[in-house]
């Protein structure tokens, strides 16, 4: 039987082809989804701890994850939860001379504090994700990832009296090489959360209802 | 066939060929390399210098516009002052902005020398950089744009095959600063430019041909150099 080699190589080269054209296809399907799960370096403060304990109530908000579809952009899953928790245990544990926390699933802050009045903690502070967004290249024209976070804090006595509340925004952008956008939009997201908490460590103690705490607790 | 590689004349030939190809990429080589033209200027305002155990961190400033410093400047700046004949000892960017969090985040960075004066008022900021021993601080701004582009290419993929044709072409606009400050003195030392322009073209013969320059990476080298003189007080 005489084998034609050419109409072999032929058909080898389509099926190649083909299967290129799969793997192809199947990879632009998969890159329409991005599920990102937000981890970075947690920097420990520089700044002088003040001479206060806190109880740190951690509400659910703060294990946001953020689903969104952009258009011609994919399907993003954003998991922000991990961070968020890392960073503010080490912000706080740097901020205050000594913190408790507790995960808390109602609003607003703890009254009736079960612990007894000499062994409970200056005050009270919650901290809690409002709004988080990010825009990619194709949405805003520029040249990189931006993410932005927002942050309401709220700061009570000793017994949950809510003594006042502020809201503080961060903001990250991050440069993305091709085929990087998970690592971009992580990058801006933690740039947002130190962005935000930068602001907390240098701007809440400034606040009047803050200094007011503090004197009535000195 | 053997016969007539032994031919002195076919040698000769091939010889000549090889020659006229060495020729051909060392004119195309010579082209690329010569797309990228810089210009560095350099304002000395003080005295500098730096021990062997002193260190220089390189910073990309940081904007909210919609303008930054690449990252990847930065680090090639870093990686050709850390090496050569005489590196430089440099703490990394990211090292040295989590060591002082949140000091030198792009929202709390001092923006000028004076502005680190009444930074190192706060506690422990002062004595952080002086642990690390950081003498000197290295802002980088700006950036690489793109100032022209034109031309059309087509791209065309088939069973049968496929193939580019055409040409396009981007000119691109590298420019840089260098504000170096010294922590003992609390003072600028100087500043130092680099800007470099560049034409990239990409040729579609069949298979696209890149002949790229590279703006930015001429920029970094023009100023690490520079910075490297400056720094160790030699020019």
């Amino acid at each position: 039987m005489k084998v034609n080699w050419f109409t072999i190589s032929a058909q080898n080269f389509l099926n190649g082809f083909r299967a290129a054209a799969i793997i192809l296809f199947l990879g632009g399907v998969s890159s329409c989804s991005t599920s990102v799960q937000v981890e970075g370096e947690v920097p420990k403060l520089l700044v002088p701890a003040i001479d206060r304990s806190v109880l740190f109530l951690k509400p659910r908000s703060l294990q946001y994850t953020h689903e969104e579809k952009l258009p011609r952009g994919g399907d993003w899953s954003i998991a922000l939860g991990p961070m968020n928790e890392a960073f503010f245990n080490e912000l706080l544990d740097s901020m205050f001379v000594s913190v408790a926390s507790m995960e808390v699933e109602s609003d607003g802050l703890i009254s009736g504090n079960p612990k007894e009045p000499q062994t409970r903690e200056d005050g009270q502070i919650r901290i809690d994700l409002v709004e988080y967004g990010f825009l990619t290249p194709q949405i805003s024209g520029l040249n990189f990832f931006s993410a932005s976070t927002k942050f309401r804090i709220e700061i009570g006595d000793a017994d949950g009296q809510s003594l006042g509340v502020w809201q503080v925004v961060g903001y990250g952008k991050a440069e993305a090489g091709t085929f990087q956008a998970a690592e971009a939009v992580n990058s801006a997201t933690v740039l947002a959360i130190r962005d935000a908490g930068a602001r907390i460590a240098i701007e809440l103690p400034r606040q009047g209802f803050f200094q007011d705490w503090l004197e009535s607790t000195r | 066939m053997k016969e007539q590689f032994r031919n002195p004349l076919g040698l000769q030939l091939r010889t000549a060929l090889q020659v006229g190809e060495f020729a051909l990429l060392s004119i195309g080589l010579s082209i690329v390399a010569g797309c990228a033209t810089t210009r560095v200027e350099q304002n000395r305002q003080a005295v500098t210098g730096i021990a062997s155990d002193e260190a220089m961190v390189i910073l990309g400033r940081a904007t909210y516009n919609d303008r930054q410093t690449e990252e990847s400047f930065t680090d090639c700046l870093e990686d050709i002052l850390g090496s050569g004949d005489r590196p430089i000892r440099l703490v990394p960017q990211q090292e040295f902005v989590d060591q002082m969090y949140p000091w030198f985040e792009p929202r709390t960075a001092p923006g000028s020398a004076s502005d680190l004066g009444q930074l190192f008022t706060v506690p422990g900021v002062r004595e952080k950089i002086a642990d690390s021993k950081v003498r000197y601080l290295a802002w980088i701004e700006g950036d690489t744009i793109t100032i022209d582009k034109g031309g059309s290419m087509s791209c065309t993929v088939s069973t049968f095959g496929g193939g580019c044709f055409g040409m396009s072409y981007w000119e691109q606009d590298a420019s840089y600063e260098a504000s170096i400050w010294d922590v003992e003195t609390l003072d600028t030392t100087g500043q130092i430019s680099a800007d470099a322009n560049g034409t990239s073209y990409l040729a579609g013969l069949v298979v696209p041909v890149p002949i790229l320059a590279r703006p930015g990476n001429a920029a970094c080298k023009g100023l690490a150099e520079q910075l490297r003189t400056f720094i160790s007080g030699e020019g």
